[in-house]
This record gives structure tokens, C-alpha cells and sequence, in this order.
């Protein structure tokens, strides 16, 4: 274990990453002024004006695609382990994500945020929470549930579910103002926790400053991950919300993404207590879309990636001898060396139904073996798989590894039309290219003399080195036709 | 004058025997891309059914890590099914043996533009330069554990010796040697097996948490009656060049946080007062403008790695 030396990888960690547009609906207007040359407009209002309308879409109640934005959870759902000392967060793979909405009350103007000439940027807040609760907290609020609701979205608002509860649209919810894209029928998932526990436990407009940045990381020794390192880039951008509780040892706990978009007046203080303006409503509840929901379990008991990784193969975290296995292999309580032997060098054996109608059983060893296996056992191309098996008459079975390879192989190979098709029209046409080299060299054999006398050629306008075989062969004949040539 | 019985003739001799088709083409065979394209990907194994990998689930149970070699002769019989699409299949000596000589004297050339393919295959998704593997030697590992669907983007480092690991080259850094990927990915978007192909013979192979997972953490605290005390957080001061690259210090100072929590009278004990923490680190280390990306590298813990060294 060693914590310093990954010398070449280096992470980048970013403030925010903000959108070119926020999520929601836009008004495009283009009008057109003529001015004289003293600057008067002389074009009135006779040119039309446009006006486009359009929208930039985001997730906002729920992740419509969650395999596209999320991209991990920590800790990982149903994980146990030592967790009281951190904070869960979630990972997504859209960099801009936690900055497409904003939690404030009207769009704060984010050109404003951007300082020149300062060496960091104003703090932008997350629209994004990661509320931590547990069965501690449904003893003290008995009104809480632990798992998200699924609702329509007309549940956010008075006349639906909600009642007389807070939701994202206190402040006008006569108006139901949904965004391009939604309907009120959509369904999505909800908690309701008590505001009065929500204001302990929420994280403040100041702390939602803090509790979301984004990362840059190389992405050379990293799996392939679909849609992120396939783009021609070595490195991938991530962003990273964090959870502000702490989790308590011995209890399962729940963790719920859940949007904070416009609810500035009703989040807490910095010391948890409520905006004097909504402290009337301690009694209610608020509701709140969740994007995502995951629970564990803190044990106590280390569980870290290392210990994962130390445990592998059987392994305690204290051993000192490696492990008795490490290469592909069956282990075998048997103590005959025909089979044992081939055991250990990875092979498996299986029923073979052989083409003669008898039934045996043989040797099979994928790709993947124990030891280094020297090239060329085979030598390829073969005419059937046959040609790739082996028999050891010591044991009387056969070893198929690479005849079934070799089906596989031409299996693969037919099951894809448009490869197969490809294929054979390639090798068709380097067939014929090689018939025409044939044709060709046996014409230079035969007529050496000839194509070899420029004079004869040049009278016919040939230039020997840019003739087709095709060609070539037309301009022979014609030379015989016209008795130029003589059989020799 | 050329008879019809010459040209046959002719043709017969040069299709009986590889060699001759193959001083006639001159490796002037240049396989279409497509083609190319799926027999490298074939190469590296892409497409092989997980059974035919791994045979027997024994083989791999739950919670381990296999390493290998991967047989060419395997892969060579792979391609050579693949190729064999058009071909007489029969072992007749004298019957026309032409497709398959035809099949011998290309494959070898097409085995150099596949493993060019299939060397690139990998860094070219990523723009980066092909790094020469001739795939002659192909070692890696099957990892089969839950870091593996917890933490999709662990890190791989492989070493093809000692001279090349960063141990025995602290004092010159570029000597530090890793081996090319040629291929790692899990088999399956939901799986928890990680396969890797690595270039060369592997000597050790590092495997390292995901840095864009790293999380945040504290050292430790006592809880009682709901209020946290002795919080305690080690942080490193760290100095920013004009490349906006930050260097830690090497030593760490220990910070007390136990006021960085909401007081239980009026929050919740556990939870923490960002803002309060953010004035507190930001105070002890002497910046002004502590943000969230601060934050997050004094916050986050380190970076957990476990090492395979082949016996």
C-alpha cells in the first residue's frame, strides 16, 4: 500500500464547471435598425421582427437517463463498512451537472460572479442535496419515511398530494410553470421530511458553495468507460456533490440526491435554524424530488478499497504468503497426474460428442492460461478444425482447445453479416487481382522482346509503366492482329 | 503466341504453392478497414463469449483475481476461423487447394496489419499515439470483485520489471517505465469483472482507487449527547506555481473542526457547518480565497493502492 507514487497521473480539481445556458425556456428576439448617416432611424417600424423560441433541457425531477449522468455513488449502495468518518457523495459524468439549476430564489447573474483578474471565481452554490437519515431520525419525526414515493409531478403542487405541505413552488403555485418537456402526469420520486428536521439537517446556501466541484483525471490507465473514453481524449471530466452528516456507526443509513432548486427561503441558517420568514410553517413538511436514493450500513469494521483488493483470492488482510492460486485453474482433490497436471495448466475437461457418434470427454483451455505458452504449436491457416486438435495417447483424449477457438472464430465471423460480407468481397477481389498478376507476368514472359523494344511500343502511344494488365493484354493482341508480332 | 492451356497451367503452379502467390502480391495486401477493424477487435478478444474465457466458474469465484498469459496460438486459431469464410474446407490433398493458399500467403501479412490495428485500438479512442505493441506477448488479469461495480474507474499501472517502477527510479522520474493497455474494460456495463491485456510480460501490476471517486473524510471524533468534539483533520499547505499546479507540503497539521458542526440545541450535531469548516481550513492555512476545489483536495483522503507482484 503506498499512497505516493502515482507520479504520473495527477487530478485536477475545478470549482465549478457552468452550463452556457441554464436549463429552462428561452426567447430568441432579432430586430433590425437602419440609420442615416446622422444616426436618425429612418427604418420605423416596418421591419418584421423574429421571435424563436426554444428551450435547453435538463434533468429536474428525476434523471431521465441515469446511465448517462450518474456515474458513481460512495458509499456504494448496501456497502458496509467504516463509514462514520465521511461524507457520501455521488460522481456524475456531466461536468455542468450541479450548475444547470441553481437553489436561490430568482436566477442569480452569473457574469456578475466572474471576476476579472481574481485568481478564483465567486462561489457558485449547487441546486444538488445529499440528505443523510436514519432510523434515529424517524424516532424523533415519526412522520418520516425512509423510502422515496413515487408521485406524479401534480403532486408538487397544492391541489395535488401535496396538500398543505412546501414544495418547489411556494412561491407561485397557482402558475404551473413546468418546463419544455413536462407533463404533470410524469412521475417522479419524493420525500417528505419535516421541515424542522430539514432545517437541522439541510446544508445552508453558504455551505451548497462548498459541497460540489469537478474533476479532471486521466483517463489512460482507467477501464474503458463508454461515452467518456471514447471521445479522443485522455482525460475525462467529472463533477462530485458531497453530503454535509455525518453517518452513525451501527445503524443502516439512508441517503437521498434530492434537488434544492429555488428553495433558498426555506433552507437553514448556518447553525440549522429557519429563515425568520418561513419559521412559521415549522410544522410542515417539505417535499422534495429525489434523483437518486442508496442506503448502507456503517459498521465500525474497515471496509476501504484496499481491504476489498487485500482480501482477493481468499486472502485475510494480515497474510503474509501469497495465495495457493492466482492463474485460471480448477483445483483438484485428486492425486492421479494425468488429471492433476492438466488441471494446473488451466485446462477444463468437457463431454465431447465426437462426429463419428461416440460420446468422450476431452481437454478445453481458453485464452487465458497459466503459464507462457510458446507460438506456432499450429501452424495457420488449417483446412478443418481437426487439423488443430491433439491427442495425447498416454491419456487417450484429446486436447480441443484450439479447434474450438477456430470454430468459434468462423462462428463469430458468419453471426456478422456485414463483416463476413466485407470479408468475402476482399478476398474475392485479391483472387482476382492475383489471377491478373498472373496473366501479366506470363504476357512479360512471353513477349519480353516486344514489350521490351520501345520503338514498337511508342509507335502504338504505350508507355509500358502505366498500362493495366487489362491494357497491356488489348495492345498485344492488337500488335499480333496487325502482324507486328511473330510466334516466336 | 499465349494458349488458353498456358494461362491455366500457369495458374495451377503459382495457386499450389504459398510461396509463389506471396512473391507475387510483394505485401502489397492491404485489408479493407472494416475488416481490419473487426479482426483487431478480435484479437483482443472482443466478442468472445465469457465461457469460452473462462470455462469453468471455479475458475474465478467471487472476490479474486486471475492472472494470465494469453495464449497466441488460441488467438491465432480464433482469427484463422474468422478468415476461413470462403474456404474450401477439405483435407483432400489433391483437391484444389488454391482458396487456402491464397488464405496462407495473406494471413501472415494480414496478422501484422491486424496487431498494428489492434495495438491502436485502444489509445486511438483516446488521441493518443499507438504504442508499437507487437502483441507477441500479451499478459493481464481477470478481476472479479465489487471494487470493480463500486468503483468503475480504478486505476491500472503495470511494470514490466522492477528497473521501471517508480521505487527504483525516485530520483529520475522519466526512467519510470508503465506497460501499454491494450485493453481494459469490464465485461458487461453491470458486471464485476474487469478484464486487462497488457503489452509485454507483466512484473507488477498496481491497481489504485478511482481519483474521481475520492472521498471526503475526517480523522476521527467523538460523538456524545449528539455533539461532536475532538474532530480532528490533518491538512497539507500547498503552494500554487504559474501553471495554476499545486504542490502539497510534505508535512501535515492537524486541525481541530469540533466547532465546524451545528450545535444539537438548534441543528444536528453530525452535520457539518460548510461554511464555518471552509473559514477554519482556509484560516489554519493562511488563504484568503478557500473554494470548493480547495476544499476538496484538503478534504478528500488519500489515495488507497494495493500491488500484485508476480513470485
Amino acid at each position: 500500500m503506498n499512497d505516493k507514487n502515482i507520479f504520473s497521473e495527477e487530478v485536477s480539481f475545478i470549482q465549478h464547471h457552468l452550463p452556457g445556458l441554464d436549463a429552462g425556456s428561452y426567447q430568441l428576439t432579432i430586430e433590425q435598425e437602419v440609420n442615416d448617416n446622422t444616426g436618425q432611424s429612418i427604418s420605423g417600424s416596418d421591419i418584421p421582427k423574429r421571435t424563436y423560441q426554444f428551450a435547453v433541457k435538463g434533468d429536474r425531477f428525476r434523471l431521465k437517463a441515469p446511465g448517462n449522468v450518474l456515474y458513481s455513488v460512495f458509499p456504494a449502495a448496501n456497502a458496509s463498512g467504516e463509514f462514520t468518518t465521511v461524507l457520501p457523495h455521488v460522481v456524475f459524468s456531466k461536468k455542468t451537472f450541479p450548475w444547470i439549476r441553481y437553489p436561490n430564489k430568482t436566477e442569480p447573474d452569473f457574469k456578475k460572479k466572474m471576476v476579472a483578474g481574481k485568481s478564483v471565481d465567486e462561489d457558485i452554490p449547487t441546486w444538488l442535496g445529499i440528505l443523510l437519515l436514519d432510523e434515529e431520525d424517524v424516532a424523533n419525526h415519526p412522520s418520516l419515511k425512509l423510502s422515496p414515493e413515487t408521485v406524479k409531478i401534480n403532486d408538487l403542487f397544492p391541489d395535488g398530494s401535496l396538500g398543505n405541505n412546501i414544495s418547489y413552488f411556494y412561491q407561485n403555485p397557482k402558475n404551473k410553470d413546468l418546463e419544455y418537456g413536462e407533463t404533470l402526469d410524469d412521475l417522479i420520486q419524493v420525500i417528505d421530511i419535516p421541515l424542522e428536521l430539514f432545517w437541522k439537517i439541510a446544508p445552508s446556501l453558504d455551505d451548497l458553495n462548498f459541497l460540489a466541484h469537478a474533476r479532471q483525471v486521466s483517463l489512460i490507465n482507467k477501464p474503458s468507460l463508454p461515452g467518456i473514453s471514447d471521445q479522443g481524449e485522455p482525460v475525462g471530466d467529472f463533477s462530485i456533490v458531497f453530503g454535509n452528516r455525518f453517518p452513525q456507526t451501527g445503524v443502516k443509513s439512508y441517503v437521498f440526491l434530492v434537488s434544492l432548486e429555488e428553495l433558498e427561503e426555506y433552507l437553514p441558517t448556518a447553525d440549522g435554524t429557519p429563515n425568520a420568514s418561513v419559521a412559521g410553517d415549522k410544522g410542515k413538511s417539505i417535499r422534495l424530488a429525489v434523483l437518486k436514493s442508496w442506503s448502507f450500513y456503517s459498521t465500525g469494521e474497515t471496509a476501504t478499497f484496499v481491504d476489498t483488493l487485500m482480501a482477493l483470492n481468499g486472502q485475510s488482510a494480515d497474510a503474509k504468503t501469497p495465495p495457493t492460486v492466482s492463474t485460471l485453474q480448477v483445483s483438484s482433490q485428486s492425486t492421479d497426474p494425468s488429471v492433476n497436471d492438466p488441471l494446473k495448466m488451466g485446462y477444463v475437461p468437457f463431454n465431447h460428442q465426437l462426429r463419428t457418434g461416440e460420446s468422450t470427454v476431452s481437454w478445453y483451455r481458453g485464452p487465458l492460461a497459466p503459464y507462457a505458452i510458446p507460438k506456432a504449436r499450429v501452424k495457420f491457416p488449417v483446412t478443418s478444425p481437426d487439423q488443430a486438435t491433439f491427442f495425447d495417447p498416454n491419456t487417450g483424449m484429446f486436447d480441443v482447445s484450439y479447434s474450438a477457438a477456430w470454430t468459434l472464430g468462423r462462428l463469430l465471423a458468419l453471426q456478422d453479416k456485414a463483416f463476413s460480407a466485407g470479408l468475402y468481397k476482399w478476398k474475392k477481389e485479391t483472387s482476382d487481382h492475383l489471377l491478373a498478376l498472373i496473366e501479366d507476368s506470363l504476357i512479360r514472359e512471353k513477349f519480353e522482346d516486344i514489350l521490351n523494344t520501345e520503338s514498337q511500343l511508342e509507335s502504338l502511344q504505350v508507355n509500358q509503366g502505366s498500362l493495366s494488365t487489362g491494357d497491356l493484354y488489348s495492345k498485344v493482341i492488337q500488335l499480333v492482329l496487325n502482324g507486328t508480332i511473330q510466334k516466336k | 503466341m499465349i494458349s488458353k492451356l498456358d494461362l491455366q497451367t500457369n495458374t495451377q503452379q503459382v495457386l499450389s504453392d504459398p510461396e509463389s502467390i506471396k512473391t507475387l502480391l510483394k505485401d502489397e495486401v492491404e485489408i479493407i478497414p472494416e475488416v481490419c477493424t473487426w479482426l483487431g477487435r478480435l484479437k483482443l478478444l472482443h466478442g468472445v463469449p465469457f465461457n469460452y474465457l473462462v470455462p469453468d466458474e471455479r475458475m474465478l469465484p467471487p472476490e479474486s483475481i486471475r492472472f494470465f498469459y494469453l495464449d497466441i496460438n488460441w488467438v491465432d486459431a480464433l482469427i484463422d476461423g474468422a478468415y476461413s469464410i470462403g474456404r474450401n474446407l477439405t483435407q483432400n490433398r489433391s483437391a484444389n487447394q488454391s482458396d487456402r493458399n491464397t488464405d496462407e500467403a495473406t494471413l501472415e501479412m494480414a496478422h501484422i496489419q491486424l496487431s498494428r490495428h489492434a495495438s491502436q485500438l485502444r489509445a486511438g479512442q483516446m488521441g493518443q499515439p499507438d504504442p508499437g505493441a507487437d502483441l507477441e506477448t500479451v499478459t493481464g488479469f481477470l478481476l472479479r470483485s465489487r471494487a470493480v461495480s463500486e468503483c468503475p474507474g480504478i486505476g491500472v499501472y503495470a511494470y514490466a520489471n522492477l528497473q521501471d517502477t517508480p521505487e527504483k527510479n525516485q530520483a529520475n522520474p522519466s526512467k519510470i517505465k508503465v506497460m501499454p493497455i491494450l485493453r481494459l474494460e469490464r465485461l458487461g456495463s453491470h458486471s464485476e469483472v474487469l478484464i486487462c491485456l497488457l503489452a509485454g510480460d507483466a512484473y507488477r501490476v498496481d491497481i489504485h482507487e478511482a481519483l474521481e471517486n475520492l472521498h471526503y473524510g475526517i480523522d476521527g471524533y467523538d460523538l456524545t449527547d449528539g455533539k461532536i468534539s475532538n474532530a480532528k483533520k490533518g491538512v497539507r499547505s500547498f503552494t500554487r506555481d504559474s501553471h495554476n499546479k499545486v504542490t502539497l507540503d510534505k508535512s501535515e497539521m492537524q486541525v481541530d473542526i469540533s466547532a465546524c458542526f451545528r450545535h444539537p440545541d438548534s441543528g444536528d450535531g453530525r452535520t457539518v457547518n460548510v461554511k464555518k469548516l471552509v473559514d477554519t481550513l482556509g484560516g489554519q492555512l493562511g488563504k484568503k480565497d478557500f473554494d470548493s476545489a480547495q476544499l476538496g483536495f484538503e478534504m478528500t483522503e488519500g489515495v488507497g493502492m494495493v500491488k500484485f507482484v508476480k513470485e
